[in-house]
């Protein structure tokens, strides 16, 4: 009976606390995406790409399903209309997502001879026990 | 008995060598106590300034330079200027403005005359060339041809650290501008902030 009076507060308090739902990934976008391992709790929910001035700018967003911060590594492969890849390999980025958040990430193409590109994303705990920095 | 070791032996040393000279090996020197790593990987050693915050500062500061100039008729002519430290720690903020340089420079939006410190190496070059003798007139490269850039660049790195008994967090700030030198007009500016946190 007691039980009752405790169930509604936990189902409220457990509701309250779930992460935000993070809409399937799409596949067009998947295409241009190179996971490195199945991310457990940061996934690209989105991408925008347009032309500016000769360039390609890319907005990738990416959404945190964890109530922890939690880094993601990310970086660009450019390439030209055949595939080549037009500009060497980019630094990783290191990025920080706040728990259950959404958040924007910009990129602009270093070279106007760049037509295609490839995004490599690396979340940390991609696969249990095996928290993965790039490089590493 | 002896006879049978002898065999056993001759084969056993066949096989070693015959195994050891079909065996390939990596084409390295020493003993294999140092490794190679990736250069681009996130350099997560310390949180005093490393190799991928001087590759992000370079790499965002040429992106957005050469956006900014991408509807130039003619690619702008541009010199930097220094690149102030105020920052506690040392920092070779010549090596990022190189950095940034090359890849504008691979980027085909801008163009760049000698700095500051590169003319001492251009004015003795075209002296040697000029006033040696030792040179035909035609081919040497004539004094009173080098041209002025049309834009400065110049900028500076701050940081902000502060400590408790945890955690140490630094937070950087690189600022960089372009202004017209005629005109003395800042024509672009841009910034990038990075924060680093460690547990002490």
């Amino acid at each position: 009976m007691k039980l009752k009076y405790f169930a509604l507060p936990i189902v409220l308090f457990l509701g309250a606390c779930a992460a935000p739902d993070v809409p399937v990934s799409n596949n067009s976008f998947n295409a241009k995406i190179e996971h490195q391992g199945d991310s457990s709790y940061v996934k690209v929910v989105g991408l925008a790409v347009k032309n500016s001035d000769s360039f390609i700018a890319l907005q990738l967003e990416v959404a945190n399903a964890d109530f922890k911060p939690r880094q993601i590594y990310y970086r660009v492969k450019w390439l030209d209309e055949s595939g080549f890849q037009v500009w060497e390999d980019e630094p990783w980025k290191s990025v920080l997502i706040q728990g259950s958040a959404r958040q924007n990430l910009t990129v602009t193409s270093p070279t106007p001879k760049a037509r295609d590109f490839r995004i490599q994303f690396n979340a940390e705990n991609n696969r249990p026990n095996d928290p993965t920095a790039p490089g590493q | 008995m002896m006879k049978t070791t002898l065999i056993r032996l001759i084969a056993f040393f066949s096989v070693a060598i015959t195994v050891t000279a079909c065996s390939t090996s990596s084409p390295t020197v020493g003993s294999g106590n140092v490794q190679y790593g990736d250069a681009k990987a996130v350099e997560q050693v310390s949180n005093e300034f490393g190799s991928t915050d001087l590759q992000t500062i370079a790499e965002s500061m040429a992106r957005s330079l050469a956006q900014s100039m991408a509807n130039a008729k003619e690619k702008p002519l541009v010199t930097i200027a220094d690149v102030k430290n105020k920052t506690s720690e040392y920092i070779d903020t010549k090596s990022i403005t190189d950095s940034m340089r090359m890849q504008v420079l691979k980027s085909g939006t801008m163009r760049f005359a000698t700095d500051i410190e590169g003319m001492k190496s251009q004015t003795d070059e075209l002296a040697r060339q000029n006033q040696t003798g030792l040179y035909k007139q035609s081919s040497t490269a004539k004094t009173g041809k080098m041209e002025g850039a049309q834009y400065r660049i110049e900028g500076n790195i701050t940081s902000i650290v502060k400590t408790n008994r945890d955690v140490k967090d630094v937070y950087y700030k690189f600022s960089l501008m372009l202004t017209d030198i005629e005109s003395g007009t800042i024509e672009w500016a841009d910034e990038k902030e990075i924060r680093k946190t460690s547990k002490r």
